[in-house]
C-alpha cells in the first residue's frame, strides 16, 4: 500500500491577516489580525512562548474546537522546518558576545523543537502521544504521513496536526530569507468520519495548485507554505495539492475504502 | 492488538567509546568509560563526551552539507553501506525509509557562523541555513550516501528524539508505507547545549555517575546510532513494543513519580503484548541528576518491581537526541551476547532510589531489554527489545 486515507474533520490557519480559512481562500487578509491570541496556554505559561509556540497553540485550539474534540482528547503532531529559531537566535547572540556565560533556563528549554508539545500537552493536561517533526519543505507532508500513521496505528482515536513557520533571526535571514509566520492546524479521525482525504506518492491528474491563486507573496516564501494548500484543498478551492516529498493529498472519491 | 515484531537487521554507532561500533561495544563489555576532559574548543573546564577522534570530512559532492553532525553521520553510515545496499536490493529503494533523531543539527556550524559575522560583518561563504543548519540535513546526506528514497524525516523531541523514530518506523511498515527503515539518531556537543544544561545547574564537574548516592550531574556528550529494520530478515534483535507519553507537568523537571515515565514502559508492554515479568532488564535513561535518576526509579519500581537497571550514560556521557539510539544498541548488544553491562559510576547505589540497579556486570542472557529515554517537554518514550525469533 502506498495510499493512506483518513478524513480531516476541521482545519485552521493563523499568519498576520488570516485568522480564518474563508480569508485565506479569497485572499482577503483582515489588517487587524497581528498577533495569535494562544488562549489556549494560561496566561503564566504564555509569556514564557515565542511566536512559533503561540501560533501552533492557537491553530490546535482552533481545529479541536471546530471538530468538537474536548482538549487534551487527541495526539498532537507538531511540524516546522527550522522550529524555534527566534529564541535560538538569541541564544546565538548570547553566545557570540560571552561564550562562557551560563545560558537563560528558560530561552534553552523553549529552544528545543518540540518546545510547543511541551507546553500544549501540559496546558491541556495530556499525558497521551504527541511529537515534533522537521523535514525542511516536507515538512507539511511528513506531518499529515506522521498524524495519519498513528491514527491508523492505534496510538491515539485522533490526532492535531500541526505545522508552523516562523521569521528566521537575524543574521541568517541574510541566506534563509525573509518571509511572515504561518501556522496551519488539522484535525485528523480515521477514514470515514468525513470528508476523507488520500495522501499518495502518485501524481494527481486532473489538479490542482494551477487552478488556485498564488500564496500572498509575504508566505509563499515560508518553508511551510504547502500547509496552505492544505487548507485550501480542505475548503474545496482544489481537488487535490501537492504536499512536498512527491507526495500529493487529494478529495477522496466516494466508494468503498 | 499488539504490533508486529520487526526484526532489527543491522546497527552501528560511534560515540565517546570509540569510533567504531566493536571499538563502542568492547568498551561497553570491558566496563570501560569514554569520557573525557571537554574539547578546548568549548572554552569549558569538565567533562565530555567527545569522539576520541575526528571524524574525516564529507565527500566533496556534499561539500554544502560538510557538518560535525553529517561527518559523525557518514562515520557510522558507512559500516551499515553492506546491510543498507542487500535491503534497497531487496525492498528498492523506494521502500527505504530514513527516520532519524537530532536535537542539535547543524547548531555547532551555526554557532561558529555566529562568531564569524560577529567579528566580519557576515556570515561565512559556503554557510546556508537549509543546508548546514537545518535537523534535515541528516536526511538529505543519509539519501544522497546510501540511495534511499522513502519517506524521510527527522524526529526532533530533545532527548527522546532517537527512541521516538522507532515509534515512527513501527508505524511507517504497519502501515504500507515502507518495507525497510534506517532509525537512530545523531547529535553533536556544542556550546548552545553546554552553556544550556550550565545555566539548568545540572552539569557534573566530574564523570557522571547515574544512579549513584555520589551524582552530581549530567555531562554532554555526542554521536551516531544507527539502526536497519526490515519487515523480514534475521538479525541479533527485534523490535517489541514502542510506548510514548507526555509528563503534562513542567519543561524540564520529570515528574515526581514518573508518572508519565510509568505510562511509557506500560504502554510498550502492551504494545508488545508482554507482561512486566518477561522484561530482563531495564536500560534507564539515567542521566546522573537528583531529580531525573530519583523518579525514573519509582517508576521502574512501581511497574517492574526489583527487574535489574542498567545505566549507561556512564560511559557516553548524554547524548541528547542520539541518546535512545545508542541505548537501543547497548540493549541489542547486551541480547546478542547475553550479559548486562555494569553501570559505570554508579556505584555506590543511592538507597533511596528502589530500583535494584546493576553495578558490576552480570552474565547472564537477556531475552526482552526495556529502554527508557525522556526529554524536556516532559516527552517520554519507552522501547521493548527482544531477541531473533
Amino acid at each position: 500500500m502506498s495510499a493512506l486515507r483518513f478524513s480531516i474533520t476541521s482545519v485552521a490557519v493563523w499568519a498576520p491577516g488570516f485568522a480564518e480559512v474563508d480569508a485565506l481562500v479569497r485572499r482577503t487578509p483582515d489588517p487587524s489580525v497581528s498577533k495569535p491570541s494562544a488562549l489556549l496556554l494560561p496566561a503564566r505559561l504564555r509569556r514564557r512562548t515565542s511566536l512559533l509556540t503561540r501560533m501552533i497553540a492557537e491553530v490546535c485550539e482552533r481545529a479541536m474546537a471546530a471538530a468538537e474534540l474536548p482538549r487534551g482528547a487527541a495526539g498532537v503532531v507538531c511540524a516546522s522546518a527550522y522550529g524555534e529559531i527566534q529564541t535560538t537566535g538569541a541564544l546565538l547572540t548570547a553566545l557570540t558576545a560571552d561564550a562562557r556565560e551560563p545560558l537563560s533556563p528558560v530561552r534553552f528549554h523553549n529552544s528545543v523543537h518540540n518546545t510547543a508539545t511541551g507546553y500544549l500537552s501540559i496546558a491541556t493536561e495530556n499525558r497521551g502521544f504527541n511529537t515534533a517533526l522537521a523535514a525542511g519543505r516536507d515538512s507539511p507532508a511528513m506531518a499529515v504521513l506522521e498524524g495519519a500513521t498513528a491514527l491508523r496505528a492505534g496510538v491515539c482515536e485522533r490526532v492535531v496536526v500541526a505545522i508552523g513557520e516562523e521569521p528566521l533571526p537575524e543574521p541568517l535571514a541574510e541566506v534563509g530569507g525573509r518571509y511572515a509566520p504561518l501556522a496551519v492546524g488539522l484535525a485528523l479521525a480515521p477514514a470515514g468520519v468525513g470528508p476523507d482525504f488520500v495522501m499518495s506518492k502518485e501524481t494527481c491528474s486532473n489538479n490542482h495548485v494551477d487552478t488556485l491563486p498564488p500564496l500572498p507573496a509575504e508566505l509563499s516564501g515560508n518553508p511551510c507554505a504547502a500547509a496552505l494548500r492544505i487548507v485550501e484543498l480542505w475548503a474545496g478551492a482544489a481537488a487535490s495539492v501537492p504536499l512536498g516529498g512527491g507526495y500529493a493529498l487529494a478529495r477522496a472519491e466516494e466508494g468503498p475504502r | 492488538m499488539p504490533s508486529s515484531p520487526v526484526p532489527i537487521t543491522a546497527y552501528a554507532l560511534c560515540n565517546a567509546m570509540g569510533m567504531t561500533t566493536a571499538a563502542v561495544l568492547e568498551a561497553l563489555a570491558a566496563g570501560q568509560s569514554g569520557l573525557r576532559a571537554c574539547p578546548e574548543e568549548f572554552s569549558r573546564e569538565g567533562v565530555c563526551g567527545s569522539l576520541p577522534e575526528a571524524p574525516p570530512a564529507l565527500p566533496a559532492t556534499l561539500r554544502d552539507r560538510d557538518a560535525r553532525i553529517t561527518r559523525m553521520l557518514a562515520l557510522t553510515l558507512a559500516e551499515l553501506a553492506p546491510a543498507l545496499r542487500r535491503a534497497s536490493a531487496r525492498w528498492t529503494p523506494e521502500r527505504v525509509a530514513v527516520v532519524l533523531g537530532t536535537s542539535t543539527g547543524g547548531i555547532r556550524e551555526t554557532e561558529l557562523a555566529y562568531r564569524h559575522h560577529a567579528t566580519h560583518g557576515a556570515l561565512p561563504g559556503g554557510y546556508t541555513v537549509e543546508r548546514t543548519h537545518a535537523l534535515d540535513s541528516i536526511i538529505a546526506v543519509t539519501r544522497a550516501l546510501t540511495g534511499a528514497r522513502g519517506p524521510g524525516y527527522v524526529v526532533s523531541t530533545a532527548c527522546s528524539s532517537s527512541a521516538k523514530v522507532l515509534g515512527t518506523a513501527q508505524r511507517l511498515l504497519a502501515a504500507g508505507l515502507c518495507d525497510a527503515a534506517l532509525v537512530g539518531g545523531v547529535d553533536t556537543l556544542c556550546q548552545l547545549t553546554l552553556n544550556g544544561f550550565d545555566g539548568l545547574k545540572l552539569l557534573s564537574p566530574r564523570p557522571c555517575r547515574p544512579f549513584s548516592a555520589e551524582r552530581e550531574g549530567i555531562n554532554i556528550g555526542e554521536g551516531a546510532a544507527l539502526m536497519l529494520l526490515e519487515r523480514e530478515g534475521e538479525g541479533a534483535a527485534r523490535l517489541l513494543g514502542v510506548g510514548e507519553s507526555s509528563d503534562a507537568y513542567h519543561m524540564t523537571a520529570p515528574h515526581p513519580e514518573g508518572l508519565g515515565a510509568r505510562l511509557a514502559m506500560a504502554r510498550a508492554l502492551a504494545d508488545a503484548g508482554a507482561s512486566p515479568d518477561e522484561v530482563d532488564h531495564v536500560n534507564a535513561h539515567a542521566t546522573g541528576t537528583q531529580q531525573n535518576d530519583s523518579s525514573e526509579g519509582r517508576a521502574i519500581a512501581a511497574l517492574l518491581g526489583d527487574t535489574p537497571v542498567v545505566a549507561t550514560k556512564g560511559y557516553t556521557g548524554h547524548l541528547l537526541g542520539a541518546a535512545g539510539a545508542t541505548e537501543l544498541i547497548f540493549a541489542i548488544a547486551a541480547i546478542e551476547r547475553g550479559y548486562m553491562p555494569a553501570s559505570v559510576g554508579a556505584s555506590p547505589a543511592d538507597p533511596n532510589i528502589p530500583a535494584r540497579v546493576v553495578e558490576a556486570r552480570v552474565d547472564a542472557p537477556s531475552r526482552r531489554v526495556l529502554s527508557n529515554s525522556f526529554a524536556f517537554g516532559g516527552s517520554n518514550v519507552s522501547v521493548l527489545l527482544g531477541g531473533p525469533a
